[in-house]
């Protein structure tokens, strides 16, 4: 097993807002840019705190060679979320956008993960941006 | 997790964090048999 970096954003915004004092808007941004060929990634997005939970909205995910090319293999993401048990997953082509309607929830203690597979023969690059609502239980 | 600054703005109520991760390379299968424990509780025993 081997690591490769990947650099990360989150945004979190209480105001202005049209959520409830206790909901907290998130993001997540994450970049890696040297998937190898034929390879997956796991990324570990977040684990949440007890007294708190995730309603999670939508991701958004694209993939490139070089940042400037779309890549146009077949790639697959994963989104898992840890027990009782969450697995979706998706194939697609350059970019893709789901969303969770209801949102799909993330209780305190639970984790998030994406593991994406390049199903390309060259090494792409993957922009993923996650939203969702975070909420004092 | 090496973060590389963190703002926090009181006014605007917002955070933000960048920094970076390691993320795991894996096999086709090994990230299959992952992803299966994680989903049922835990490698089988």
């Amino acid at each position: 097993m081997r690591q490769t970096p990947s650099s990360i954003r989150i945004i979190a915004s209480s105001l202005p807002s049209l959520l409830e004092p206790y909901q907290t808007e998130w993001s997540y941004l994450w970049e890696n840019n040297a998937i190898p060929p034929f390879s997956v990634i796991q990324h570990n997005v977040i684990t949440i705190e007890a007294g708190y939970r995730m309603r999670l909205k939508g991701v958004m995910c694209s993939a490139s060679i070089g940042g400037t090319i779309p890549s146009d293999a077949l790639h697959r993401i994963w989104i898992v979320i840890t027990t009782p048990g969450f697995l979706g997953d998706r194939f697609f082509r350059r970019t893709d956008a789901l969303t969770f309607d209801p949102s799909q929830e993330i209780k305190g203690g639970h984790s998030l993960i994406l593991y994406f597979y390049n199903a390309s023969s060259e090494e792409v690059r993957v922009t993923t941006n996650i939203l969702g609502v975070k909420e004092k239980t | 997790m090496n973060v590389k600054s963190i703002y926090r703005l009181s006014e605007g109520g917002i955070l933000k964090e960048e920094g970076e991760k390691e993320d795991v390379v894996l096999t086709p299968e090994e990230a299959e048999k992952r992803m299966r424990e994680l989903v049922s509780g835990g490698p089988k025993k």
